[in-house]
Parts: structure tokens; C-alpha cells; sequence
């Protein structure tokens, strides 16, 4: 009996323990999401940010749409609509998923965690632990350190590009986040959070941050000076499509006079073996003879005639009218400057 | 604190255990799917195997001289006497290719000079000279000298340049490169260059070089054109009508070191990889089956991408992407690849996967093989698929499967109204778009005047190629699409009586 009356005991006080040191409150396991929209009840300022952003697009943008067949180029899928990084690993490529491929980069690509062991849901990742909002969120670093995009953002070398500028070496560091999930509302504590519109080069503000034009008179010839100021990594980065070209014309009154193409910002595809990488790094200031043709050919433009000289940007590296940039769709001004004698 | 002594959480949890899965489908087979390090062995394997390449000594200036007058010798010797030529590099071997490769690469010599040392290093027809075309066909700007490199390389009758050449295809740009590079596969019998053979012959036409070239390797591969060729090759060779001569171990080392490449971070060399071992034939399927049961995630899932672009030449790894349905990892790329391939006993597998309790991933991959199976036999599975109240992704990937399995009639409402409520159920109308589309072509070949026109009509509303369209655009082209179907759908199902 007294045997029987231990085991019971011992029972009870296991039972005890568990529910004094195991999961909190109602203590519900964190449950299984699907989709992105699951998130939006709870965090609809955040999702709305989101559902604005490139991210969101990534699958539904009718330029990748045109630019890689309907996705018939399966090699885009990688990134255009991957696993949770979490599952795949930090600073590790990523993988396509099948599901919801139409929501992009979803909350849970960044936000899911893997599965425990036993196979049961592992919940989201999220700035803070909260048992008791119903996703459970574990407080997880990794989800603002740059090694975190890189899966996807170094394809290009953008991470890279970051690490070997002053941005990551330099005394006052900035990284991704800074610049691209800066905070909303930073002053109230109920509602700060970081952006999730993700800011970039689908941004006009961000791309005049990054870019000063100048230009100088200099042995009787118009010299510019394009200068990535703002940018922790190379201007443009990122999908080789993204194009800047710097325009030069005769200043006068005609808006619609025709522009000079002067030289050309941009990362070639794999299989335009002759075109050169001009990306402009981070901090690189470029000077550029002001001359009648193209990347320095021709004759030098006189500094006895005022011109204009501008930064138009791209998604897309083929100009229908390259004597018109502003004319070509989604096509960006976003520097200009007058050169007076 | 939130934690209450009184909860009834064990009592439940061992509930919770008891009753788990009485309800769920079983996962697709109870057997567990082992990985284990196969890629770094065999790669250690062949290259133990092969052994390192023999060092080539930096060429003597008396190497230098032979060279520029066989050169010459080659250049002013009539067409019986070229011979000797070739004969004398031959007896030379590997120690005049640093000399030729020089001539190619440098600016001292003529066109003619370098055409005449591309011919002969061919000429030296050792597996390190065929290593020195490639490098040309890789890098020599001169086109001229890239089409002899890509005429020449399939003569020396070695099969590990396969890969090369076929990653060529993807990159060359000159029109008259690529129909040597198509020539020299069919030589090595690999047929991937036939379609880009066809597409330079339609630019060029009938009386073309290209076209005459087409012809000739379909006939010298037993086929009446190119056309009927490039079907059977891209069908699978179901039938083995193919020559197939067997590979060597170089060639086994060039597809392992693909398959490695898929590990790498940057997708650029995986892209790659994929374009190529997707392109190669029969013989490197058994290597890609192995693969797939490799401890990199990443070459699993890679190899049943490529598997799934191979079609039916996969069809020899079925059972491993049957095996690959357990891997949490792989299933979701086995399960559509497949499909894909025409595995004859594919289907029973991939219906098991739809079921309820497996992975959401696996299930609508599984959905997506069926759709590429098309079989008259998954119909009825797929019909109650279309009802998942919780999963609406699955409920229309099920509809457009019913299309591909001849229940198109069927479905067409369904898809025409997913397709405009997707931007409230978030689904992606564009699939089923596509699916509309398949349905009405499918009937317009059959005969259906309708359908014909409602093809050409949907057609006619594609973008402009090359020129992006805006959001706006593009909302407004699927608008009519649409309204396209929705304005003939009737008709369409009436007339089909």
C-alpha cells in the first residue's frame, strides 16, 4: 500500500513540476501557419506594409513575370517564393517552395520556425517572446543580422558588397535594417516596429539618398562626378536588370529635346560576356567626361555650352527610347544637374 | 505568474497521444528514407580512377617552329596533303597545345593562322586537346575560331565534352557557332542542340546551312527530319530509337561534378548545372537516381528539379523519386518531377500524398504531378480535392488537374470563377488562366471552331515580347482574358453537345 501510495506521490509531483516549469498559461502549442494572410488580424499595419512591398510582389510582379517566362525559367522560383530561411538555414541559399507561391516573400519565410523534432509546428520568430500572443512568438537575433537576406541578397553579392564597405567597417555602422526596415513610430512603444515596406530601388527617395550628380568645367571640357553617397553596398545591386545611365544634353528651354547617352551603371547577365561590371560601389565617386557619344567616345563637350546632366534608373536594362529616358516606362530621374560656364 | 498547478495539461497531452492520427491518411509509405554522402565519394572514386591530367611542359622554341610551319604547311598544302599535317601534330601530342592555344589567344598572328592552329589542335586528338576547345569555345571572342572549336570537338569522339558543349548552347549568342556545337552533340549522340538547330534553320531558312545540317543529323540519327527528332528526343525516347553509345568514366566524372556544383551557394553555377544535366541524356539518369539519396539537401531537391525538366529520359529514376516521397525535403520536387518524367506507376503514390494529414507542401505537389500524369484514373480523387474547405490552393490545383485528365467541361466554371475571385481568396488566377487556356486549345484541336478562336483571341492579348507590362497593364490583360471566357463559356460547353 505504501508502495502504491509513493508511485501516486511521485506521480503528483511530477505532474506538479510540469506544470509549474513547462509552457506557460493555457500552455496551447504554437499551431501550424500556412499563409501569410493568417498574420494579418493581429499585425494589420504590418501586413499592410508588406502587401505594399517588393517582397509581397516577388511572384506576382508583372516585370519577373515577363522577365522569366510565367516562371517557365524555374530557376527563379528560388527566391522568388522560398522556404522559411529558417528551415533552410541562415546565410544559406535558399529553396522554392511549393504553396503559396502567389504571396512571394511571405511573413513565413522569414518569420517560421522548422518543426521540433516530434514534428510538431515550431511557431514563428518574431523581435520579442510573447506566450501569449496566439503565434507564440520566440525572440529570435538572427532575424536582423544582414547574414539573414544574404540566402537571397547575395545571389548578387549584395551582402558582400555591404561587408567590404563603410557601412559595416566604418565607425558609425548602419546595416540592412537601417536602411531598408527602418522604424515606424520609434517613439511610441505600443506600436514601434520595423517597416516591412522594405524600402529599396522601388523607392525615388532612396535612390536620390544614395546618388549625388556634380559636374565641373576643367581644361575647357565638362567633367560630372556621380557619387554613391547613400548606398551600403554598389548603386545599383541587386537583379542584374537594375540599370543606371547618366544623360547629357545641350541646355535650353525644349523639354523634349533629345538627351546623349553618356555612361552606363549596370551588372551584366551571365551571358553578355563582353559587357563590363560598372556598378558604382558604395562610397565610389565616378568622373565622366562630358563627350559627344557614349563611355568616352566621340569628342569632349566644350564647357563654353551650358548642358544638363542627369541619372535616370531602371528595372529593366533595355531603353525603347534612349534619346528620351524620361519617355521610357519606369524610368526614374533621380538626379539632375545644370553645368553653366 | 500565468501558470496554473491545476492544469489538466498531461491528462491531456496523453489524450491528445492516444487519439493522434485515428483520423489522418497514413504518410505515402511507412519506409524511411535513408541519405547517406554519395556525390564526394564518387567524385574521389573517378578521379582515383582517371587519375590527374600530365603536366604539359612550357613549349621550346623548336616546338614554336613546328607549329608556325605546320601552320603554314596547312594553310598552302592542297586539300590531299593536309593530312600530313594532322599526322605530324598527332605524333607530337599534348606538348604543341600550349603553343597552339597561344596563337589562338594572342594578336601577332592572321585570321587564317589561327583558324589553321584551331584545326590542328583538334588535329592532336587527345582528351587534354579536347580540354583546350573548350577553353576556346569558352573564351575566344573570334566566332570564326569558336565554330571550328565547335565543328571539330565532336570528331575527337570524346563524350565527357558533352556538358561543355551543352552549356555552350545556353550561352553562345553566333548563329554560326551554334549549329556546330548541335552537330558535334548529335555526334556524341546527345540531341539537346536540335532544337536550337531548328530555331537557327527557321531564322536562316530552308536553303540554309543550319537547315541543311538539321537534315543531315536526323537522317544520319534514322529520322525523316529534324522535327520528328527533336519530338522523340524530347518525349523521352520512350521507345529507345535514339543511338546510345555507352559513356565513359570521364564523362560519368563531368555529370558527378555537376551534380556537386548544386551545393554551391551561388545559384549562377547551380542554374547552370540544372540547364545542363537536364539536357543530357539516358545514361546519366542512373547518376542522378543515386543522387537523390545524397545528405545535401540541396543536391536532392536540385536533381529532382533537373529530373522534372528531363521528362520522360527521367523516367529511369522513378523509383528513387517514388522513395524521395519520404524525404520531408525532396517529396514536394520528387512528387512533381514525377509527374513530369511519366513514371508508368507514379500515380498510386501521388494520390496517397494528396491525402489529408500529409504535408501541405507534399499534397499540392502531389496534385501538380497528377495534373502532369493527366490520367482518367486520378479523376475521381481529384474530384474530392476540389472540395478542401480549408486549403483552397489545393482545391484549384485539383481543378486545373481535372483539365489535364480530360474533365476540362467539367471544371471550366469552377476555374473561371477561381480565376476572378482570386484577389480576395489570395489564389493565383493566372493558373488557372493557363488551365482555361490548355482546355480550350485541347478542344480546338479536336476540332472545336469555338475553342480555335477563343485560343487566338486569348493569345492576341499577350504582352508585347521584351516589353514589360505595368501592374495596370497587366490587370487589364487579365481582365479580358476573362471576360473572354466568360463570354464563350457557355457556348463552348453547349457546343460540346
Amino acid at each position: 500500500m505504501q508502495k502504491v501510495l509513493g508511485v501516486f506521490v511521485a506521480l503528483l509531483a511530477i505532474w506538479f513540476l510540469i506544470a509549474l516549469l513547462g509552457p506557460s498559461g493555457d500552455a496551447e502549442p504554437a499551431r501550424a501557419w500556412k499563409s501569410s494572410a493568417e498574420c494579418m488580424d493581429c499585425h494589420s499595419e504590418i501586413y499592410a506594409e508588406w502587401q505594399d512591398s517588393q517582397h509581397s510582389k516577388s511572384w506576382t510582379n508583372p516585370l519577373v513575370r515577363e522577365r522569366s517566362g510565367d516562371f517557365a525559367n524555374q530557376d527563379c522560383i528560388d527566391c522568388h517564393a522560398p522556404r522559411p530561411v529558417f528551415i533552410t538555414g541562415i546565410a544559406e541559399r535558399v529553396l522554392p517552395r511549393s504553396t503559396q507561391r502567389n504571396e512571394g516573400v511571405d511573413c513565413l519565410a522569414c518569420h517560421q520556425l522548422p518543426n521540433h523534432p516530434d514534428g510538431t509546428p515550431g511557431g514563428v520568430a518574431g523581435g520579442v517572446r510573447n506566450s501569449e500572443a496566439p503565434c507564440r512568438p520566440e525572440e529570435r537575433r538572427e532575424l536582423v543580422r544582414p547574414d539573414f537576406c544574404a540566402g537571397c541578397h547575395n545571389q548578387h553579392k549584395t551582402v558582400d558588397q555591404w561587408r567590404a564597405s563603410e557601412f559595416a567597417t566604418g565607425i558609425d555602422k548602419e546595416d540592412c535594417l537601417d536602411c531598408h526596415m527602418p522604424w515606424v513610430n520609434p517613439e511610441d512603444k505600443a506600436t514601434r516596429h520595423r517597416s516591412h515596406a522594405f524600402p529599396g530601388g522601388n523607392a525615388t527617395y532612396m535612390l536620390e539618398r544614395a546618388i549625388s550628380l556634380t559636374g565641373e568645367a576643367r581644361d575647357g571640357v565638362w567633367y560630372a562626378t556621380v557619387t554613391n553617397i547613400g548606398a551600403g553596398h554598389s548603386f545599383p545591386t541587386d537583379e542584374r536588370s537594375r540599370t543606371a545611365d547618366v544623360f547629357w544634353r545641350p541646355l535650353s528651354e525644349d523639354e523634349g529635346a533629345p538627351w546623349n547617352h553618356l555612361h552606363r551603371i549596370r551588372s551584366p547577365y551571365r551571358d553578355e560576356v563582353d559587357v563590363p561590371d560598372t556598378l558604382l560601389l558604395s562610397g565610389e565617386a565616378r568622373e565622366l567626361a562630358i563627350t559627344s557619344e557614349s563611355e568616352g567616345a566621340g569628342t569632349a563637350v566644350s564647357s563654353d555650352t551650358p548642358i544638363e546632366v542627369a541619372l535616370y534608373y531602371r528595372r529593366t536594362p533595355i531603353w525603347e527610347d534612349l534619346a528620351h529616358p524620361g519617355a521610357n516606362r519606369g524610368a526614374v530621374q533621380v538626379a539632375r544637374v545644370e553645368l553653366k560656364p | 505568474m500565468n501558470h496554473s498547478v491545476f492544469t489538466l495539461a498531461p491528462v491531456m497531452g496523453l489524450v491528445a497521444m492516444a487519439s493522434c492520427g485515428a483520423n489522418e491518411t497514413p504518410a505515402p509509405t511507412a519506409m524511411p528514407f535513408a541519405t547517406r554522402s554519395i556525390v564526394a565519394p564518387a567524385l574521389e572514386r573517378l578521379d582515383k580512377t582517371i587519375g590527374e591530367p600530365t603536366p604539359i611542359p612550357a613549349p621550346t622554341e623548336e616546338l614554336r617552329d613546328l607549329a608556325d610551319n605546320l601552320i603554314v604547311f596547312l594553310n598552302t598544302a592542297g586539300p590531299g596533303m593536309s593530312d600530313a599535317a594532322f599526322d605530324d601534330a598527332k605524333a607530337q601530342g599534348d606538348s604543341l597545345l600550349p603553343v597552339f592555344a597561344g596563337i589562338l589567344s594572342g594578336t601577332s598572328n592572321t585570321d587564317d593562322e589561327k583558324r589553321a592552329a584551331a584545326r590542328l589542335l583538334a588535329g592532336v586528338g587527345t582528351p587534354a586537346a579536347a580540354q583546350y576547345l573548350l577553353g576556346q569555345l569558352e573564351s575566344n571572342r573570334d566566332e570564326g575560331i569558336r565554330a571550328i572549336c565547335a565543328w571539330k570537338i565532336g570528331d575527337m569522339g570524346f563524350d565527357f565534352v558533352i556538358p561543355s558543349l551543352v552549356k555552350r548552347l545556353k550561352y553562345e549568342k553566333a548563329r554560326s557557332v551554334t549549329p556546330w556545337l548541335a552537330l558535334s552533340l548529335s555526334k556524341l549522340d546527345n540531341f539537346a542542340g536540335v532544337a536550337y538547330l531548328i530555331t537557327v534553320a527557321n531564322l536562316d531558312g530552308t536553303d540554309s546551312d543550319a537547315a541543311a545540317q538539321l537534315q543531315g543529323i536526323a537522317i544520319e540519327a534514322g529520322f525523316s527530319d529534324g522535327y520528328a527528332l527533336n519530338s522523340v528526343w524530347l518525349a523521352g525516347d520512350l521507345d529507345n530509337k535514339l543511338p546510345q553509345s555507352p559513356r565513359s568514366q570521364r564523362y560519368e566524372r563531368e555529370v558527378w561534378r555537376l551534380i556537386d556544383h548544386l551545393q554551391d551557394f551561388q545559384l549562377r553555377g547551380v542554374d547552370d548545372s540544372r540547364f545542363v544535366l537536364s539536357s543530357l541524356g539516358k545514361s546519366a539518369v542512373p547518376i542522378l537516381g543515386q543522387a537523390l539519396h545524397d545528405e545535401s539537401s540541396y543536391v536532392r531537391s536540385h536533381v529532382a528539379q533537373v529530373l522534372l525538366r528531363m521528362g520522360g529520359r527521367g523516367q529511369g529514376a522513378g523509383g528513387d523519386l517514388i522513395a524521395g516521397l519520404n524525404d520531408n525535403i525532396l517529396a514536394p520536387y520528387a512528387a512533381e518531377a514525377l509527374g513530369a518524367i511519366q513514371f508508368p506507376s507514379a500515380e498510386s503514390a501521388l494520390l496517397r500524398s494528396t491525402g489529408v494529414g500529409v504535408d501541405p507542401g507534399l499534397r499540392l505537389a502531389a496534385v501538380r504531378g497528377l495534373k502532369q500524369l493527366g490520367l482518367d484514373s486520378s479523376a475521381p480523387a481529384l474530384r474530392e480535392l476540389l472540395a478542401e474547405p480549408d486549403f483552397p490552393e489545393l482545391a484549384q490545383a485539383a481543378a486545373e488537374a481535372l483539365v489535364t485528365c480530360g474533365y476540362g467541361d467539367e471544371v471550366a466554371g469552377k476555374l473561371l470563377s477561381i480565376a476572378s475571385g482570386a484577389a480576395d481568396s489570395g489564389l493565383d488566377p493566372d493558373t488557372s488562366l493557363w488551365a482555361l487556356r490548355w482546355w480550350v486549345e485541347d478542344r480546338s484541336v479536336r476540332g472545336d471552331e469555338l475553342a480555335a478562336q477563343v485560343t487566338d483571341e486569348y493569345d492576341a492579348l499577350a504582352p508585347i515580347p521584351g516589353i514589360p507590362p505595368t501592374t495596370q497593364e497587366d490587370r487589364q490583360r487579365r481582365q479580358a482574358r476573362l471576360a473572354l471566357f466568360s463570354k464563350a463559356l457557355q457556348n463552348l460547353l453547349e457546343g460540346d453537345g
